[in-house]
């Protein structure tokens, strides 16, 4: 009995409830601002925990939020709606709420804080709004949607070669907002460098307020001329051609191309060759006494002076002398090969004393 | 050849000292003498002892000390009360084999009279004149530890010396040989004559036909003359250092059963005949050099003809 009576109750009360839905046009050019004005009346406005209402999302339109804010008995919406394509397109909408005892929005929306953390316990109901249908007038293509005015400015029109000339391009006006990144794509012989374009896009009633500026440094060593830039445009009413001036610059060779002022001698450079040029020397010499040091430690005389001799008799010399108690049969093949003219096979010789050398320690 | 057999004699009784028998061979072939330098104990007279018994000639010793006088080593005039007259006692000099001991003991004018008989081969007693046995080989030994009383020989009576030899400590196993015969008994070593005076003498003859190049005199020239001319040398080696180097190779050469002189034989010997005829330079004794590294120093430099 107590479901039934609440059922009913819900059921008045939505009755009692309804929508609004307004626009400043019905019948509007492409990318024509318009606005689209929608409320919602409440009987039992408390009860709203939250509220939506706002167009699909849709490939027809695309719009912007301009104001969202109670009012007596309801709540309204404002939008900035931007038709994109010409022809009879329908509008629709998505209302969404969420009823819950008026207890339990307070109870869960009030407080410390802490308690925000409880979902608030109620029914979210979508609410069927019927579409709005507009008529759109087809626009040729243009560049600018709207009442724009475009400037350009050189900040000279003579200098020396590689010296840089500040181009800026602005364009600021109402309309649909432009989407455009760039002016000046390419020019021969000239170095363009670019800064981050400025865009500002402010939403309003009469349409989106928009201030670009575009800047360039451009840098050549000889003339060049900066072209007029042409854009089209439509002002809902008429068709226009905005032209920019064009620049001619004027480059004058220069001898002296290095910049004393911005780009004074460096000693950086010098400093960085020669910390490479001792890095490499220390390197290098560090290897050379390493080698020397391994010389050092780890040569010896006796071998090196066996490899040196450079006959026989040499080597007899040496082994008599240096080793009277040992290598005799050696010493004997020696003496005979002097002696008698015996063959003898020296660098076989050789390494057998080295071996036998070793073996002595 | 019987030299082979001497050698072999004499290993039955010495336990290596290989370069001392072979330096004592060589003077005895050359008419030359030896100076040992060494430690006491180190088997001189046991050498010189067992080669007199393997060659069968006389050997004498003599103890060198302070208070000798040169008739003790040469004689002297005795007069004998019985028959009324002086007869010619003959000192220990006349021998074939003569170990002079310590010689350096001895004051200098013992020292002479030993070296003066060693280079004539002769001594004079009052008034008469006695030729010394053939061969004649004196043995001297220098102590080189005490040098408190020694009469260190001079450089001139040095160069009387054909060899000088060091004799140096055994090897552990040459040692430990030593004491197993020790322990047996050294007189119970006995040795065989293989060899007569005669034997020695056509040796000797031999020797003087062994042949030697050209080149090779003059490679001991260079040599000696390298000695006078080395930076670390005051004097070097006199002639006489020339004749003994080139008599010394001979023999080394016909010890080896060689005909013929070879670079190696002169190598070998050079040191021994020159080491004691050298005078180093101040620098080089307050360097620490000795005479044998000089002698390496200048036989490596020089080239074999």
């Amino acid at each position: 009995m107590r479901k039934i009576l609440g059922s009913l109750l819900i059921a008045l009360s939505l009755f009692a409830n309804g929508y609004k839905v307004e626009i400043s046009k019905r019948e509007a050019f492409v990318k024509e601002p318009l606005i689209l004005d929608l409320k919602y009346f409440e009987s039992n406005k408390d009860e709203i925990d939250w509220i939506s209402f706002e167009p699909k999302r849709s490939d027809l339109y695309e719009f912007k939020v301009l104001k969202k804010g109670d009012i007596e008995g309801g709540y309204e919406f404002e939008y900035l709606l931007f038709p994109l394509k010409s022809g009879e397109i329908e509008v629709k909408f998505d209302l969404r709420l969420k009823r819950a005892p008026i207890e339990e929005i307070r109870s869960k929306t009030l407080g410390t804080g802490y308690e925000q953390t409880i979902p608030v316990e109620g029914k979210v109901y979508s609410i069927e709004v019927s579409p709005l249908l507009l008529k759109i007038k087809r626009v040729k293509k243009v560049d600018f949607y709207g009442n724009f005015k475009i400037d350009a400015k050189a900040d000279r029109d003579r200098v020396l070669a590689y010296e840089p000339v500040y181009y800026s391009f602005s364009l600021k006006g109402v309309g649909y907002p432009p989407k455009i990144d760039e002016v000046l794509k390419d020019l021969k012989g000239v170095k363009i460098l670019r800064d981050k374009p400025s865009k500002s896009i402010r939403y309003e009633r009469r349409g989106a307020v928009v201030e670009y500026l575009f800047r360039y440094a451009l840098v050549s060593d000889k003339n060049f001329t900066i072209p007029s830039l042409v854009f089209r445009e439509f002002d809902y009413k008429d068709y226009k051609i905005l032209k920019t001036k064009a620049f001619k610059i004027e480059v004058k060779e220069q001898k002296d191309l290095i910049d004393k002022k911005n780009s004074p001698k460096r000693i950086e450079p010098f400093y960085k060759d020669l910390l490479g040029f001792l890095k490499y020397l220390a390197v290098f010499l560090a290897g050379g006494i390493s080698g020397v040091l391994l010389y050092i430690f780890f040569r010896n005389e006796e071998i090196e002076r066996i490899l040196k001799a450079k006959d026989e008799r040499e080597l007899l010399s040496y082994l008599v002398v240096r080793y009277p108690d040992s290598l005799s049969d050696i010493k004997e093949s020696l003496d005979r090969a002097i002696s008698k003219k015996e063959s003898l096979n020296l660098r076989k010789i050789k390494r057998e004393i080295i071996k036998r050398v070793r073996k002595m320690g | 050849m019987i030299f082979d057999d001497i050698k072999r004699e004499i290993s039955k009784v010495i336990v290596g000292q290989e370069e001392m028998i072979e330096a004592i061979l060589i003077a005895m072939l050359s008419e030359g003498h030896i100076l040992l330098e060494g430690l006491p104990g180190l088997a001189k007279t046991m050498s010189i002892k067992t080669l007199s018994r393997v060659l069968g000639l006389d050997f004498k010793r003599v103890q060198f000390t302070p208070d000798l006088l040169p008739s003790d080593i040469i004689g002297a005039m005795i007069y004998d009360m019985r028959k009324g007259e002086f007869y010619v006692k003959k000192g220990p000099v006349f021998t074939n084999l003569l170990l002079a001991d310590e010689i350096n003991r001895a004051p200098s004018k013992v020292q002479s009279a030993l070296l003066e008989a060693m280079g004539e081969r002769q001594v004079t007693i009052d008034k008469d004149s006695y030729k010394l046995s053939s061969p004649f080989v004196v043995m001297a030994t220098q102590n080189p530890i005490e040098q408190e009383g020694t009469y260190n020989l001079p450089e001139a009576q040095l160069d009387r010396f054909m060899m000088k030899v060091f004799i140096d400590y055994p090897s552990l196993d040459e040692e430990l040989e030593v004491l197993n015969r020790a322990e047996r008994g050294f007189e119970k070593l006995s040795v065989s004559k293989v060899a007569n005076r005669e034997d020695i003498e056509r040796a000797k003859k031999e020797i003087e036909g062994i042949y030697i190049e050209e080149a090779l005199k003059r490679y001991i020239l260079n040599i000696v003359f390298a000695t006078r001319e080395h930076k670390d040398l005051m004097y070097g080696s006199s002639p006489r250092g020339s004749i003994d180097l080139l008599k010394a190779s001979k023999a080394k050469a016909y010890l080896k059963g060689k005909d013929f002189v070879s670079p190696k034989d002169i190598l070998e010997i050079a040191k021994p005949v020159l080491r004691h005829r050298v005078i180093l330079s101040y620098e080089a004794r307050a360097k620490g050099v000795c005479a044998d590294e000089v002698l390496d120093k200048i036989l490596e430099s020089l080239p074999i003809p």
